[in-house]
């Protein structure tokens, strides 16, 4: 039993578990879930939540959270699509478009930033009320309706080119951003700034960190790859609207908690966020392959997230355990 | 004046000056009749609002009340087909809902101990997986169907022209205040919110207030969905996807500060109040909903705001006043 | 003067941790309405006498006597019940109730849940009646000062029928105004016949408060001296016990002046009020004092941690900057009080917590250069002997020492100019201390400036080349290592002079 325990408190021994588990039910439910093909529409399915993912996790390693990546997608996928069909789907009106809506992205990550640091407002409220504002925006920006992409340049590429023949576009994107994200945090002193940060900001401003600045850039990154994810979203559905990427932050901030990151910020990394993004992806495919309506995926994935927590927290509170009474005999010493 | 009336007369002030700015630009809007309409909007987010107040001003949070409202809907909806139910019985059944949704809350955040604002959120989503589950459906397509139950249906009329759901939801408001005032249960949630661990030593029950926070929170919740659903004769899925948001700012504005220990039932009321009528004045004006949106987002982050700056104020007052310059801070 | 019954007497209090004995034989003997102090330096087993009187911890051995009858005191609620009330230095009111429901809080008087306000007030006011109290019952705690909201805590204990009430350093926070107005409290609170166990540090309070007096060293009582008894000197003496000569003939170092940091007439809020001094490169400046008169305030306003409402700080003739990034590129390093909170990230491995201040020297263009950043850690943990000597490890699971290790390794490393350093030894063991104070010595012996700020007297007396002792925002005294001897520095902390000190 304490093998079990101690196989389920390693994070990796978590993710194959879980795997193997679903491995199992789909075994003998729906053999289709093997099938090659099967294995890319799920890569395809992950490849948006996974770049989302990537983003979110540098929130989150500082101990906020971001709930308006929904809006930002849909803000995006608006701008982008509005601009590249005004001009005729030219390439400089699609640049123009990427442009302005990174632009977008980086204010809207500043004010994220700035709300949640020097107003010390909470995370949660300040991306909850952003969220309905950026919604606002879209309905503004594309008047309510969708606009549709009529092209088979660099609009429909972007979602649907497929590298090599073979590799669809989003997953090379996710790929590039997982391992960008990946470079950034384990190799660049921001990266360990970041985690700094995240486990003890009061220590971290002693050693010179100028935590704030940290946090503002993590809000920058995480609106940004929402930004990104939210064109590609356009281009794959060649359309875009204020529904676009609706409820995304859900699957998010599920994949956030199935990749194991303590949401309190400090610990975690990009696998995290992949494995997280590959199994809320995974789990998504499954429900549809048994037959489960569509319109179920919310109520599984808070099963999902009220599961994860409360393993994450049961394992780590054991391991965490060991920690506190360490500390304690050498307090008493004293 | 101390804080606390200030900051009840502030959001007092916001109404009456909203009130006035319309009264003056609008000839119907004095007139009785657009006054209880209003009132009735008013009535579903100020429910919504009294319960979410409780979890807050105890140091929490629920994000599941737009869940809980679309799955009691729901509940009321198929209850209210069966054949010769009372309709308070449905109401009872919307109520227990709620209820029922609260004490799921309240288990995982005191039994499993995941934080309030995960628990809730992850909750609201299965709450409202399972209005969709129960949701009424043709050939698989979602429909509204409507509720004919008159026994049922007559819990969304009127008296007199002011509509039931208004008269319980003011009933319930000072209900809440005596229960945050007079009770024990109130002044140990004020505690638990502003210091939970003090709280704590003093021997108030964290586990009891926080479970009681989020049941009084689904008892209202279910309340005002079920009398929704009353008036409106259907229970659209969509019930609760606006008002769990809108509840929020309520709170904010009316002075009931997300952190806990402050604000109170009125606040709750007035909040809502202020809600209603700057969403319904501004559509009158041909305002859009993208304008109700950002508004929404823009009044949360602008309450909250200025709560965190005030409530720091008393503090540099202090060490200004000493001198004896004996000025007002704000 | 007559003499008064006994209230609390403790008889041979034992208590072990770890099987390390932290109390030893302990007595303790309270008589109805005294203030009685407790004495004792840093470690000397005050607080965990406190705590097991309190029902915190329970004693290994001993007996406690509550007006005569014998009686166990198992959890806090047992001491509540046998009338013994704490006043903690962080007061637990809640700042959003009212001083009745605060006093009242936890065990209000009520009907079906129903809280009855009116006879809560009523009592309130009668118990502010009695002791004259200056408070409203209706007042927010909120809106109160520090000084008041200690009162509401005094009335919550005499609510609770307190004859006993224990004041854990209950001026560590007031001003010298709400000092005075708290001594009127506990003189009245005497005449009232209640008993006071009163815990401080400052022996000027005691002298004035105390009708007697306990002095603790080492988990014994030493002895118990009357109002008469008490002189700075004798308390002093028993504090510290018979002082072991060192040997102070060691070998001296070299002083660089080329390495000079110079603070002039600084002040901080209403902490420091006019801190002069000159630090040379090669020695060790050791910085006395009690806690609390701003000897950490001051070396964090050098690192430029705090902001100085005045004054000057130089560092060879150039005016230290006020952020902290750029101080430490020219040189500076802090091992700070609060190790767990403020010196390391515990979640992180012992590798990036001694780099994370270094990426200047091991990162170029923003990339870090693995290589350079495994050496420098793989060097730290071999030249400062950390233990376990796995890089990988995250410095929460580390002992006390080894953290400790880590922060200043991460400053040594680096080699400053200045490194300033709060309590570094504080929950360190025995063992781990020397290899500590070898590094500081190591270098300064480099030629840098080195501050140390200690409460520990043997440790100042031991290690620092010249102590400069903290009084009332001011250094007050100077001694040079050869002629500091613990008493002298304790009564300087205390504000009086003594023969083998230069005053300032």
């Amino acid at each position: 039993m304490k093998k079990v325990i101690k196989f389920l408190g390693n994070q990796w021994g978590q993710r194959v578990t879980i795997l193997v588990l679903i491995m199992v039910v789909m075994a003998v439910f729906q053999q289709n879930f093997f099938k090659p093909a099967n294995a890319m529409s799920i890569l395809l399915a992950i490849s948006l939540y996974g770049i989302m993912a990537c983003g979110m996790l540098f929130v989150v390693l500082v101990g906020g959270i971001d709930l308006s990546v929904g809006s930002m997608a849909a803000l995006t996928a608006s701008i982008l699509s509005i601009y590249a069909d005004r001009s005729g789907y030219t390439m400089a009106g699609f640049l123009t478009g990427v442009l302005v809506s990174i632009a977008a992205c980086i204010l809207v990550g500043i004010v994220h930033g700035i709300l949640v640091t020097r107003f010390a407002l909470p995370a949660f409220v300040v991306t909850l009320a952003t969220k309905y504002i950026i919604y606002g925006v879209v309905l503004l920006v594309t008047g309510g309706h969708f606009v549709h992409i009529i092209d088979d340049g660099i609009m429909y590429k972007l979602g649907n080119y497929r590298v090599f023949g073979q590799i669809p576009m989003p997953i090379v994107i996710f790929v590039l951003c997982a391992v960008i994200c990946a470079l950034i945090l384990g190799t660049t002193v921001f990266g360990r700034r970041l985690y700094a940060t995240g486990g003890n900001p009061v220590a971290s401003k002693l050693v010179g960190i100028k935590t704030d600045f940290s946090v503002i850039v993590s809000y920058i990154i995480c609106s940004i790859s929402a930004g990104i994810g939210g064109m590609i979203l356009a281009s794959m559905n060649m359309q875009a609207g204020p529904t676009t990427a609706n409820g995304y932050e859900g699957n998010v901030l599920t994949a956030m908690v199935v990749g194991g990151l303590n949401l309190a910020g400090g610990e975690g990394g990009v696998t995290g966020a992949v494995f997280g993004a590959l199994l809320v992806g995974i789990i998504n495919n499954m429900l549809i392959l048994l037959g489960v309506p569509s319109d179920m995926t919310t109520f599984v994935q808070g099963i999902i997230i009220i599961s994860a927590v409360s393993l994450n927290m049961y394992t780590s509170r054991r391991s965490q355990g060991i920690v506190v009474e360490k500390t304690k005999k050498s307090d008493i010493k004293a | 004046m101390n804080k606390k009336n200030l900051r009840r007369v502030i959001s007092a002030m916001l109404v009456i000056a909203l009130a006035a700015v319309f009264a003056r630009t609008s000839d119907h809007f004095l007139s009785a009749r657009n006054i209880l309409q209003l009132l009735r909007e008013a009535s579903f987010v100020g429910l919504v609002a009294l319960g979410v107040s409780f979890v807050i001003i105890g140091g929490g949070i629920d994000l599941s009340t737009g869940g809980i409202a679309a799955l009691t809907g729901l509940v009321c909806a198929r209850l209210s087909f069966i054949p010769g139910i009372p309709g308070i019985a449905v109401l009872l059944g919307g109520v227990l809902t709620g209820v029922a949704c609260g004490a799921i809350n309240a288990f995982l955040v005191t039994k499993v101990r995941l934080t309030e604002f995960v628990a809730t959120l992850a909750s609201g989503f299965v709450y409202s997986g399972l209005a969709l589950i129960i949701a009424f459906r043709r050939n698989g397509i979602i429909e509204s169907r409507p509720i004919l139950n008159k026994s049922f249906t007559v819990l969304g009329t009127h008296v007199g022209g002011v509509y039931y759901i208004t008269i319980v939801w003011l009933v319930m408001t000072v209900l809440m205040m005596l229960v945050l005032t007079k009770t024990n249960f109130g002044l140990h949630t004020y505690a638990q919110g502003s210091n939970p661990k003090s709280a704590q030593m003093s021997g108030v029950n964290n586990n009891f207030i926080k479970s009681g926070g989020f049941l009084i929170c689904g008892f209202c919740v279910g309340l005002g969905a079920s009398m929704v659903v009353a008036y409106q004769s259907a229970a659209p899925v969509t019930l609760g996807s606006a008002v769990a948001f809108q509840a929020i700012a309520a709170c904010v504005v009316g002075g009931i500060v997300l952190g806990g220990g402050r604000g109170d039932a009125i606040g709750a009321l007035l909040g809502s109040l202020f809600l209603t009528l700057i969403l319904n004045g501004l559509m009158k004006y041909g305002l859009s909903i993208a304008w109700q949106s950002i508004l929404q987002g823009g009044i949360i982050i602008l309450a909250t705001t200025f709560d965190a700056q005030f409530m720091k104020l008393p503090i540099k007052r202090r060490v200004k006043v000493k001198p004896g310059t004996g000025k007002e801070g704000h | 003067m007559e003499e008064k019954s006994v209230l609390l007497e403790a008889k041979g209090i034992c208590k072990q941790f770890n099987g390390i004995p932290v109390l030893k034989n302990v007595n303790l003997e309270i008589r109805r309405g005294e203030v009685h102090a407790l004495m004792g330096e840093n470690g000397a087993g005050k607080s965990t006498m406190i705590k097991i009187i309190t029902g915190v911890y329970t004693m290994d051995d001993g007996q406690i006597l509550m007006e005569g009858k014998p009686v166990t005191i198992s959890c806090r609620q047992d001491a509540r019940c046998c009338g013994i009330s704490v006043i903690y230095q962080e007061l637990s009111l809640i700042p959003a109730l009212t001083v009745t429901e605060n006093i009242f809080l936890g065990q209000e008087i009520s009907r079906f849940g129903f809280t009855k306000k009116k006879e809560m007030r009523r009592q309130v006011k009668a118990l502010i009646e009695k002791y004259g109290f200056d408070l409203d019952p209706d007042m927010l705690v909120s809106s109160m000062g520090m000084a008041q909201r200690q009162m509401v805590e005094i009335l919550k204990a005499l609510s609770m029928e307190a004859k006993l009430i224990i004041m854990d350093e209950p001026t560590a926070s007031l001003s010298a105004a709400e000092t005075e107005t708290l001594f009127k409290t506990i003189d009245g609170l005497r005449q009232k016949g209640t008993s006071i166990l009163y815990i401080s540090h400052r022996l000027e309070e005691i002298y004035r408060m105390a009708d007697r007096l306990t002095v603790m060293r080492d988990g014994e009582n030493v002895g118990v001296l009357t109002r008469e008894e008490m002189t700075p000197q004798k308390v002093t003496t028993m504090m510290i016990g018979h002082e072991i000569k060192e040997d102070k003939n060691r070998e001296r170092r070299q002083r660089y002046e080329g390495n000079c940091l110079e603070v002039t007439g600084l002040a901080y809020k209403n902490i420091l009020k006019d801190v002069n001094f000159k630090a040379y490169g090669g020695e060790i400046l050791g910085i006395g004092g009690l806690v609390g008169t701003g000897r950490t305030e001051l070396i964090r306003c050098i690192y430029g941690a705090e902001k100085p409402s005045r004054g000057k700080i130089t560092l060879n003739g150039k005016p230290v900057s006020r952020s902290i990034a750029k101080n430490i590129k020219a040189g500076f390093g802090l091992v700070p009080e609060d190790r767990r909170n403020e010196g390391f990230v515990p979640l992180l491995s012992i590798e990036k917590n001694l780099a994370i201040a270094s990426y200047d020297k091991l990162a170029r263009f923003g990339v870090v250069n693995r290589k350079k950043e495994i050496n420098f850690a793989q060097e730290a943990i071999r030249g400062y002997d950390i233990r376990p000597p796995m890089r990988h490890l995250p410095v929460g699971n580390l002992s006390g020492g080894n953290q400790q290790k880590v922060v200043l390794g991460r400053w040594l490393s680096r080699k400053p100019l200045v490194l300033l350093l709060d309590e570094p030894t504080a929950g360190v063991d025995v063992g781990v201390k020397h290899e500590l104070y070898h590094l500081m010595r190591a270098l300064a012996t480099t030629g840098s400036i080195v501050i140390m700020v200690s409460s520990d007297l043997a440790e100042l007396t031991h290690v620092a080349d010249r102590i400069l002792v903290m009084h009332d925002g001011r250094f007050f005294e100077e001694f040079t290592h050869e002629n500091a001897t613990q008493t002298a520095i304790l009564l300087a902390a205390s504000g009086v002079h003594t023969s083998e000190g230069v005053p300032l």
